[in-house]
């Protein structure tokens, strides 16, 4: 794009959002991003669609957004949201006022809850602790991070707004008080893209960014990590109806459940590591919900950051406001500079359509905010879906259509029907064809394995990568096949390092058989 | 069943091997051994590992002189020298007894092309693995074949092109199997190349490309038993060809299964398929009886324990630092601290691969202190604790060589 009207820092939810935002209202918008897009909490956080009901009692208007944005992404965002609903159970020892408290709270949000018994509650998720005391149905639902962000670039491209990931904002550039330019960092050298207008949407980051500009917002990057079980536990999004704390929610999203989270600051948002004693401390918090919990195979443990905003003197970790701040920097004598900080994913939307608000209003813009009711990308359709049926694994099909959204559904089912070999299961735990990885290898934001997992969800199955880390590496062709492999297990590593007891030493064990003995990844040349 | 004399727990390479030395040299003696799963066999590349990388992860070109610099207490010096020879002779004999000959020995690697396209090396190889001519070989011709899974000729040539970069090397693809059902694997088409016409169907294909010096290399398609069909298809094309390592399933780990199984059937071993031991009654620091999952008991002089690490379920660890040896609840050495257990580099030595059983001289389970557990159990294979296998390549070379100790010192 040669002259941006505005560059927004940042590819995670917030910044997409907002790309869509003004994209569709007609500005000319640029995004750039440091890594992949959702390299920052947009991917590293726990996929609930809130219904509000974890803020009902303590911030009744982060509520109210919440169950309204809810509501407005299951019809937008189809194919992003799985509709699982969400159950808040009270257990013997949890204080019965906050009960009282939480359902009053939910009435004057607008949030519908239905009080079910405890029969019926221990019917519907087997699962759980018989200590339960009593149990209600809200509408939670799961929602897909790294989907719904490619998703929103689908869409905003449409309306010409275009994104640049692996590109780094290293300096923000102004004259006389006026925002000239962002100077970006990426694989071909420094250089400045000219704008009048930059939007500051970093998550974690945003304080660093503003740094950059000489301006000092209160962010503070807030460290929550989580747990991937390597099946569906739950049916519904089960939540702990007490004071929110550490490990009390579970989020089932395909075969996978999450548990989650914890709340620590931490210096900088860079810091995703884990620790045995988080695992160990979810684990036993867990365990009140469902007592059997270590018996199942635990997966990877991961963390993200959450953008907490701190104006000065205010409360931090879970005290904090979970609401959002806009902060135009022209009363700070720098005119041109948005940062807008704070919220949750479930927010996003209504995050960017203030922010473009008031970005449209400084350009002299009328036109009128059209994302709450335009679908993010067009549905595939049944008969395409049935054309292409008898290539794909059987349950394979939907899952695809809903990644791939219509246009990269009809590349893929043109490959399927006319080579045969990408019919062949790449990923066999999550059912990834080799036309789909093809396909979307072949995009220019594809840079290496990771990339593509993260649209394809191959390797991140029950085997983490043992088996189609070695396909995928072969068939990518953008770098060498043992770079690929290296760097893809050392991705992988990461996470399942954290968890290594039980199912997952046995895996571990496995993966480093084939890749170190068999297939000598470490090996030169030295017999020739 | 009358008392036995020895019972092995644990069907893979090691309980396999151990029984096999067993019988050999004591025919006499009633052997069983218990089976549970496949074992790591099938997943493995059948190649004997004896020592590739010595602690600091540095290439050894002879295996023995990196043993020999072993500290003394890696169960190969706890092993010995001279049973580790004999170990490689007798496994030697055994496979070219069973038409599967392997070749190598303890002074020199013997290269191996994995499916990456990278070389590993081995003590001993099947000779269809061997890769050694590929020195010679002028053309290097890579065979892939039509729609089968988990072979990328262009990746092997890319990466052999830099390890031979004046030879020329080229790929091709054959047919085998048209519209297939499944996708299907390298076993599949083994299986089929078990056969003469598989094997003609093969050389056809190829027959115009040989030219003075032509090598092939081909996923290891050569059959499920033997290396028949390998020696077949090399007279038939007049050049060499070398199989590559591949993922698993592997046809070259099945077949060394094979040939041990077959031996120990023909010397009437019985394998209890299926039958897994969970615990065992000890009196006295001997064992007198172990117990299976369905409460059959089995009474034996001597017990021996193969039963792998974690993947094969030797030992479990549900909880951090908690590692258990469920049968006979043996001490377990393992790192305890959370920096120690694992590396952040994968392709590092792990101190999880550590955990296992420390053993004498005679193989029997001691602990930290070097106080003897129990008299009549044995301990071999991928089960024995205090070094990495995997990251040394040492996995089956450690398996070959403490079952053929428990084998031999039978008392
Ligand atoms: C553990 C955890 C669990 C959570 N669970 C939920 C949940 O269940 N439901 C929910 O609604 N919300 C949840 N949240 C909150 C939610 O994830 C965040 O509010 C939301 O993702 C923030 O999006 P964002 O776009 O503002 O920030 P991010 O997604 O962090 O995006 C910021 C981006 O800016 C980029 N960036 C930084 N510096 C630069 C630079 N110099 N140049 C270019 N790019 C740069 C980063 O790489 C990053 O991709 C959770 C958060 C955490 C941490």
């Amino acid at each position: 794009m040669d002259n941006p009207t505005v560059i927004i820092i940042g590819g995670g939810a917030t910044g997409l959002g907002i790309l869509r935002d003004l994209s569709m209202r007609g500005v000319k918008t640029l995004l750039v991003e440091k890594g992949d897009l959702t390299n920052g909490a947009s991917s590293r956080y726990h996929g609930l669609l809130h219904s509000g009901g974890r803020y009902a009692v303590k911030d009744q208007s982060a509520a109210r957004e919440c169950i309204e944005e809810n509501q407005i992404l299951r019809r937008i965002g189809k194919s992003c949201v799985e509709e699982t609903e969400g159950m808040f159970v009270r257990l013997e020892s949890d204080d019965p006022n906050y009960e009282s408290q939480w359902i009053d709270g939910c009435k004057s949000s607008g949030i519908k809850i239905k009080k079910i018994s405890v029969d019926e509650a221990l019917k519907l998720e087997p699962i759980l602790t018989s200590k339960i005391v009593s149990a209600y149905l809200v509408p939670d639902a799961a929602i897909d991070g790294f989907r719904l962000s490619w998703q929103l670039v689908d869409s905003a491209k449409r309306f010409g707004g275009e994104i640049k990931t692996y590109t780094r904002a290293v300096g923000i550039d102004s004259h006389n008080g006026k925002i000239i330019g962002v100077r970006v960092r990426n694989r071909s050298g420094e250089h400045e893209i000219p704008c009048d207008i930059v939007i500051n949407a970093a998550g974690g980051w945003t304080g660093k960014i503003a740094e950059m500009a000489g301006l000092d917002v209160g962010v503070q990057p807030d460290k929550g990590t989580l747990l991937v079980f390597n099946s569906r536990l739950v049916n519904r999004v089960v939540n702990r109806l007490h004071k929110s704390g550490d490990g009390d929610i579970f989020v089932p999203h395909g075969s996978v459940t999450i548990l989650g989270t914890s709340s620590m600051s931490v210096p900088t948002p860079e810091d995703t590591s884990t620790s045995r004693a988080e695992v160990e401390n979810l684990m036993r918090i867990g365990s009140e919900l469902i007592e059997n919990l270590p018996k199942y195979r635990l997966l990877r443990a991961f963390a993200g950051s959450r953008p907490l905003y701190r104006p000065k003197g205010g409360a931090i970790g879970r005290e904090a406001s979970r609401g959002f701040a806009i902060i135009d920097h022209s009363m700070e004598g720098l005119d041109g500079m948005f940062t807008i900080v704070g919220g949750k994913f479930t927010t996003f939307r209504l995050m960017a359509e203030k922010i473009s608000d008031q970005v449209c209003k400084k350009l002299g813009n009328s036109n009128p905010c059209r994302t709450a009711s335009e679908p993010i990308v067009a549905e595939v359709s049944s008969k395409s879906r049935e054309n292409v049926q008898k290539f794909f694994p059987s349950f394979g099909l939907n899952l695809a259509a809903n990644r791939l959204g219509k246009d990269r559904f009809e590349k893929v089912a043109k490959k399927l029907e006319s080579e045969p070999e990408s019919r062949q299961l790449l990923c066999e735990c999550e059912n990834i064809t080799r036309a789909e990885f093809e396909v979307i290898a072949s995009e220019e934001t594809s840079t290496d394995l990771d990339d593509i997992r993260r649209r394809t969800r191959f390797g991140m199955g029950t085997c983490q990568g043992t088996f189609c880390t070695f396909r995928a590496a072969c068939i990518f062709g953008k770098n060498s096949a043992i770079d690929s492999t290296r760097e893809m297990l050392f991705e992988r590593w990461k996470g399942i390092r954290p968890v290594l007891i039980g199912q997952s030493l046995k895996q571990a064990e496995l993966m480093r058989s084939i890749y170190i003995s068999s297939l000598d990844v470490n090996a030169g040349g030295e017999l020739f | 069943m009358r008392k036995l004399d020895t019972f092995i727990i644990g069907g893979g390479l090691a309980g396999l091997f151990s029984a096999l030395v067993l019988k050999s040299k004591h025919p006499e003696k009633k052997i069983a051994i218990a089976a549970f799963g496949a074992g790591s066999l099938p997943m493995s590349s059948g190649t004997i590992d004896f020592l590739s990388r010595d602690a600091r992860g540095k290439f050894l070109k002879s295996p023995l002189a990196g043993i020999q610099k072993l500290p003394n207490h890696h169960p190969y010096k706890k092993i010995g020298i001279e049973s580790i020879k004999q170990a490689v002779e007798f496994f030697r004999d055994f496979s070219a007894e069973w038409s599967l000959p392997y070749d190598g020995s303890l002074e020199r690697q013997t290269p191996v092309v994995t499916s990456l396209g990278t070389i590993k090396s081995a003590a001993l190889t099947q000779i269809s693995m061997d890769a050694s001519p590929l020195k010679y070989a002028q053309k290097i011709i890579v065979v892939g074949i039509n729609g089968v899974k988990d072979f990328f000729p262009n990746v092997l040539v890319e990466n052999l092109q830099k390890i031979f970069p004046q030879k020329q090397i080229e790929s091709v693809n054959i047919d085998f199997i048209s519209n297939p059902r499944r996708d299907p694997l390298i076993l599949d088409i083994a299986r089929i190349l078990d056969s003469n016409e598989g094997i003609q169907k093969f050389a056809d294909q190829l027959k115009s490309k040989v030219e003075s010096k032509t090598m092939f290399i081909t996923p290891p398609i050569f059959g499920t038993q033997g290396a028949s069909s390998h020696g077949a298809a090399e007279s038939l094309l007049e050049s060499k060809i070398c199989e590559t390592t591949c993922l698993p399933p592997s046809p070259t780990g099945i077949r060394l299964q094979k040939i041990l199984r077959d031996s120990l059937h023909k010397l009437g071993i019985s394998i209890l398929e299926n039958m897994k031991i969970v615990s065992s009654e000890i009196e006295n620091r001997r064992v007198k009886s172990v117990k299976t999952s369905s409460g059959k008991i089995f009474e034996a002089d001597r017990f021996i324990l193969a039963a792998g690490k974690f993947f094969s379920g030797g030992i479990e660890m549900n909880q951090f630092n908690s590692p258990r040896e469920p049968i006979f609840n043996l001490p377990i050495f393992f790192e305890p601290s959370e920096n120690q257990w694992s590396h952040e580099d994968f392709f590092m030595p792990q101190g999880f691969e550590k955990t296992g059983i420390l053993i004498d001289e005679n193989l029997k389970p001691i602990d930290a202190s070097g106080k003897l557990i129990l008299e009549n159990v044995a301990i071999i294979g991928e089960i024995l604790g205090g070094f990495d296998f995997t990251a040394s390549g040492s996995n089956s070379g450690i398996a070959i060589a403490s079952a053929f100790k428990a084998g031999d010192i039978d008392e």
